[in-house]
């Protein structure tokens, strides 16, 4: 066995063990690599050497890391710019009772809702944005809840001046603008006119993000970890392939990624919008992923995956 | 699988177990008399234990402590007094590091007043522990009150100074303690605000000894009972704090008596106060010496005592019991013949009827041997025949033998051509099993290098496997047992793998995989640190390299080797320090009779690599032969300054075991020669 084999070996375990919950052993490893056969994308070893070596770079948010992210994104996003205001209205005053005070009544008159469809991951983590940060049920509606002319959270009765969609990945920025576009002109036609209404995700590219922020009418727009183009990981900037040393060299990752992913996601064999991303949740794994971590293949090619997608069903 | 199981061999340091692990974990490795006969707990004569990091002090010495002392007595369902005048001791354990005595020092204060502030905050501390275990062996009496109060009363006419209490009680007493040695804290970490203020209110010793004597005086079946002192981690300790416990060694009273744990480099001095003279092994105290003691035990003892650590720490947790004798059946490992049949088969395999590597490359030097005229009998017209003597299609193991072979006939300079038909007749009895053959003779010897320069050219790892294996490669260090085993434990679990559940049997991957970690990890962490670690660690690569390459040379001049002596009457004090340096930092093993130097009769100092650090350099567990460092190696080895000259010295080392020339002389000249006579005089290349 080489050096770099052995060497990549180790970390697989290591990261096995410490960060991906022991989902990952060698056997399932192996079986993924089973699936670099083709000598046409070159050398079977070189192809499978070049496998574990993206394998071994992607990072996996179990549930336990996800949970914090909800807490940070609640604090450092909503609770700190909040209390931030309050305390500039009241001219920089350290008086935590008042300040406190405003805080639960800024937050009485915030809605959250997820983005997307009740079944789509941007709501899925609505239950555990509420539980990490001690919400309360009624602090979370749905859309259809605010345009209502009366009720506890009416946007026409001034019930509501801040709604926060949440969601937990914004790749291309694609759906976060497509789901909000007419609702933010219906909240904004409904509600007052200080209505504030903010986009918060757990992670993003930095290009989903500006995309959303051109693209969408929110005022604000957040991410707890946003991924700049380093984290393609087969741009000329990756951030993964600066200190590689040959036989592994990013041309031949890319050519390997492009062989196999057409086949599996034929528009877009790096990933969703050309994403070429190496990050999956434990409820998902985005299809801005490289395909040939995620997914199950076609009909006709079958492909074991190392860490699975659940795709959308499609009614065809 | 139990995947989501603790490993069972983590929590390798003693520090780290509650004191039921400490019970459940021990093994007595002492055997017949057992540790209560080699530490002797009730003798009187202070004893100093040295051990390598990982040797099981700390875990001997808490198993001599007073909480595991009852736990064992209610095991053993008896009362704590039975207990106590049966066992003759009482444990008191203190971790020398927990004092962080670097405090103790500089902070413009003269090193007279830290001596005294030091000696009283020991007098305090200690005083203390004492009073806590009394405390827990009055609570069982059944006058204790008044025991309590008359213990106390005694304690307080030990002082100078008495603190005052309101009534004479232990909680009053601990107090007083507490509170004295709080402001002796604050007034140390403060001394160098300018202000130094203790006032010591007890002399040296007081406590220390009269606290043990006013247990015996309260309670009188404490008489024939004696209070250890179990210090452990002495080598936290600057040589000014040690020569303190030298002098209370010096100064020791009834009933009290010492057992201080150290790290093979943490002794800094014997000295005492006072007269300044020093304690001597055998006079003031005895010593002992834990890895080497374990270490010479017979391996099957070892290996039934390692069986036991493993069959109690799987039951603890949670595994199906598992008796230690059917412990090494949990680890696949093949015999030397079934392995030579594994490689054989690989080889085969991998390369059919190709020519293998090690024809391919006698050949490259067998034609440079006719070019320097040094391989007598062969000409460039009768390589390829005297190759297809020495192949062996069908087995590639007796084929390496072959050449094996050929090569130390080629170093005597015969006739090679006759050599090789010799070698051929002796392949032949060996293959019918015929006694006396050449091949068999060599296999006695070098079988294992034989083996393991054969895995080499195939590019396979070599073999560390088999619970003896691991056994003898922890050296008399318990941690680097529990190391391997919990590395193994994890690759197998990441191979998909159920260990030490049914009938599995870890597979050969998961054991070569763990033991290369372990051993990384042995030369990576339990390593000096600084300056001094880097050195070691940078001798060590080269004499690893040395041993390495001698392994797979041509013509090894030792069989399994992983030793050597050296000679340090001649090489440079620095050097002579470092290898010191490297043995009490556990990275050589020292062998205690030396060896014999071949020329002079001189004993040189023999060492061997540690084996668990075999496998960075693919060498043999198993020690037999040793190369002999002169003084000017030993240097280029383990002297930096002088590390220049380690190519060299390398170099001519291997060139004696490498073919063609094997180090002649004639053999470059006639080399030389040669290469000047590639042309006819007068003509030029053109």
């Amino acid at each position: 066995m080489s050096d770099l084999r052995r060497s990549l070996e180790v970390k697989l375990k290591a990261l096995n063990e410490l960060l991906w919950d022991k989902r990952l052993n060698w056997p399932r490893i192996e079986t993924w690599l089973e699936n670099f056969v083709d000598p046409s994308a070159g050398e079977i070893e070189l192809q499978r050497l070049h496998g574990m070596y993206l394998l071994s770079h992607f990072t996996f948010f179990d549930s336990r890391l996800m949970r914090a992210l909800l807490r940070s994104l609640y604090r450092d996003l909503f609770k700190y710019p909040c209390v931030a205001a309050i305390r500039k209205q009241r001219g920089d005053s350290l008086d935590a009772v008042a300040i406190e005070a405003d805080f639960r009544t800024a937050l009485a008159k915030t809605r959250f809702i997820g983005i997307g469809n009740p079944s789509e991951s941007g709501t899925h983590i609505l239950y555990y944005f509420r539980q990490e940060n001690r919400l309360k049920t009624e602090d979370f509606v749905h859309s259809h809840d605010l345009c209502t002319a009366a009720g506890p959270h009416s946007l026409q009765a001034g019930r509501v001046d801040t709604i926060v969609f949440l969601d937990d990945f914004c790749g291309s920025g694609t759906q976060a603008k497509r789901y909000a576009s007419q609702l933010l002109k219906d909240f904004r036609r409904l509600g007052p006119e200080n209505l504030q209404i903010h986009y918060y995700v757990l992670f993003a590219t930095s290009k989903g993000l500006q995309s959303v922020r051109k693209g969408a009418a929110f005022d604000r727009v957040g991410a707890v970890c946003e991924l700049d183009a380093s984290f393609k990981c087969l741009s000329p900037r990756s951030r993964y392939f600066r200190d590689s040393n040959p036989p592994i060299t990013r041309e031949f990752a890319a050519q390997l990624c492009d062989f196999y992913g057409s086949g599996l996601y034929r528009q877009n064999p790096r990933g969703f919008g050309n994403g070429q991303l190496l990050v999956g949740f434990e409820h998902n794994v985005p299809n801005n992923s490289l395909p040939i971590i995620w997914s199950q293949g076609t009909a006709s090619r079958r492909w074991s995956p190392a860490f699975r997608r659940f795709q959308k069903g499609r009614n065809w | 699988m139990r995947e989501n199981t603790r490993n069972p061999f983590d929590g390798v340091k003693a520090n780290d177990l509650s004191d039921r692990q400490i019970q459940d974990y021990w093994v007595d490795f002492y055997g017949i008399p057992g540790v209560f006969g080699r530490i002797k707990p009730s003798s009187p004569t202070p004893i100093v234990i040295y051990g390598g990091k990982g040797s099981g002090k700390t875990h001997l010495m808490r198993y001599l402590s007073f909480p595991i002392q009852r736990m064992r007595l209610t095991a053993e369902a008896m009362s704590l007094q039975a207990g106590l005048v049966r066992d003759q001791y009482l444990g008191l354990f203190v971790r020398a590091g927990g004092l962080n005595a670097a405090r103790f020092s500089g902070k413009s204060q003269s090193v007279e007043r830290w001596r005294e502030v030091f000696a009283y905050h020991m007098e305090l501390w200690l005083g203390r522990v004492v009073l806590q275990t009394f405390r827990e062996v009055l609570t069982a009496e059944t006058n204790a009150v008044d025991s309590e109060r008359a213990f106390v009363r005694l304690a307080l006419d030990l002082f100078d100074e008495a603190p005052e209490l309101d009534a004479p009680t232990f909680d009053n007493l601990e107090r007083a303690l507490s509170r004295l040695l709080k402001e002796c804290d604050l007034a140390i970490n403060n001394a160098a605000q300018g202000r130094f203020d203790v006032r010591i209110t007890v002399s040296r010793g007081a406590l220390i000894f009269g606290l043990p004597r006013a247990a015996r005086t309260v309670l009188s079946y404490l008489n024939d009972v004696r209070f250890i002192y179990l210090i452990d981690e002495l080598e936290n300790f600057g040589p000014e704090h040690q020569k303190y416990i030298h002098t209370l060694i010096r100064e020791r009273e009834e009933p009290v008596s010492f057992r201080i744990g150290v790290r093979l480099y943490g002794m800094r001095t014997h000295e005492t106060f006072g007269s300044g003279e020093e304690n001597r092994a055998g006079s003031e105290f005895e010593v002992v010496h834990l890895d080497q003691e374990i270490r010479s035990m017979p391996l099957t003892r070892l290996k039934d005592i390692a069986a036991s650590l493993v069959s109690k720490r799987l039951e603890e947790t949670g595994f199906v019991r598992v008796s230690p004798g059917n412990i090494a059946a949990f680890f696949e490992d093949p015999s030397e013949k079934e392995l030579i049949d594994a490689t054989n088969q690989s080889v085969l395999e991998k390369d059919g009827q190709r020519e293998r590597y090690w024809l391919r490359h006698l050949r490259d030097q067998l034609r440079v041997g006719v070019l320097r005229r040094s391989a007598p009998g062969v000409d460039a017209d009768n390589i390829e025949s005297l190759l297809s003597i020495l192949q062996v299609p069908d087995d590639p193991f007796l084929e390496k033998v072959n050449v094996f072979l050929f090569y130390r006939k080629w170093n005597e300079q015969i006739d090679l051509v006759a050599a090789a038909e010799q070698i051929r007749e002796s392949c032949l009895e060996y293959s019918a099993s015929k006694k006396g053959s050449q091949h068999e003779k060599l296999l006695r010897h070098f079988r294992a290098d034989i083996v393991a320069q054969m895995l080499r050219d195939e590019k396979q790892p070599q073999r560390y496997i088999g619970f003896e294996t691991y056994v003898r490669m922890a050296a008399g260090l318990p941690r680097c047992l529990l190391s391997i085993l919990s590395n193994i434990y994890s690759w197998a679990l990441f191979f998909g793998e159920s260990p030490f559940e049914g009938i599995h049997r870890i597979s050969i991957r998961a054991q070569q995989e763990g033991v290369d970690q372990a051993s990384d990890w042995f030369f990576e962490d339990a390593r000096a640190p600084g300056k001094e670690g880097a050195l070691i660690r940078k001798a060590m690569t080269r004499i690893g390299e040395v041993l390495r390459e001698i392994r797979f040379s041509d013509k090894p001049s030792e069989c399994s080797i992983s030793s050597f002596s050296a000679d340090i009457t001649t090489s440079t004090e620095a050097a002579a320090n470092l290898l010191k340096r490297a043995e009490l930092w556990s990275m050589l093993v020292r062998t205690e009779a030396g060896q014999h130097d071949r020329n002079t009769g001189r004993v040189d100092e023999k060492y061997q690599i540690h084996p668990l650090l075999a496998p960075r350099w693919d060498l043999p567990t198993v020690s037999r032969g040793a190369l002999a460092l002169s003084g000017t190696e030993t240097s280029a080895l383990f002297d930096d300054a002088h590390s220049a000259g380690f190519v060299e010295m390398k170099a001519k080392r291997l060139e004696r075991m490498t073919a063609p020339s094997f180090g002649r002389k004639a053999a470059r000249k006639a080399a030389r020669e040669s290469a000047r006579q590639k042309r006819l005089p007068g003509f030029s290349d053109d």
